[in-house]
């Protein structure tokens, strides 16, 4: 699953140690979100969409196999 | 749940306590072995050694809590929380439970081969414990979900 979370995050202009700290997960888990390394669980991708005010799909873009 | 038990204060009391009554224990029980049962001995030494690193345990982590700042503890918190972290310790785990099985296949046979047949087969019955804890832990986990 690809995502456009470090888009929004620096056209927002919030580093990851700041977005990790509001979504209350290790800045490890943002970057590796970043980097497509790991897929979210649904409570955070819900709270990663409600943190940019934006759906799930505007952030996540899931590709079928 | 062991990440809940991490940050919890209770958890390291008792654990302090289950400390002091394993060295005591350990203690008392020396008293009543004969002088030529070395493996009780050792036994009792044994529950001394656990009892020491369990109070160890407890108040190296009662006095970070104390001493650490809220945003520290906060942290620490968050870093156990965190879902990534926790997958990774379950894949980790899975790994550990795979590899236990395994070594205790190898020991079994190289207890066989020293002809150690006792040591052989409490090896071998810890290979029939695991795999039954792995099927009642798959059924009451499958329960839950």
């Amino acid at each position: 699953m690809q995502n456009r979370l470090e888009e929004i995050r620096n056209k927002l202009e919030i580093n990851q140690e700041e977005l990790a700290k509001e979504l209350e997960v290790s800045r490890q888990t943002i970057s590796s979100l970043e980097n497509g390394r790991y897929n979210p669980s649904i409570l955070l991708a819900f709270k990663i969409a409600r943190y940019f005010k934006m759906s799930i799909e505007q952030i996540f873009i899931y590709e079928e196999e | 749940m062991l990440c809940k038990s991490y940050q919890n204060k209770n958890f390291y009391i008792g654990l302090i306590i289950i400390g002091l009554l394993s060295i005591t224990f350990g203690a008392v029980f020396q008293q009543y072995i004969p002088e030529n049962a070395h493996n009780l001995s050792m036994t009792a030494g044994m529950l001394s050694g656990i009892g020491a690193a369990f109070i160890a345990v407890g108040v190296i982590r009662l006095i970070k809590f104390k001493r650490s700042s809220p945003e520290k503890l906060k942290a620490e918190e968050i870093e156990l929380k965190d879902e990534r972290n926790i997958q990774i310790l379950r894949a980790t785990y899975s790994v550990v439970a795979a590899a236990s099985i395994l070594i205790f296949a190898i020991l079994a046979f190289v207890f066989l081969v020293l002809d150690y047949i006792v040591p052989a087969w409490i090896t071998i019955g810890c290979i029939y414990v695991e795999v039954i804890i792995f099927f009642i832990a798959y059924k009451i986990i499958s329960l839950k979900m």
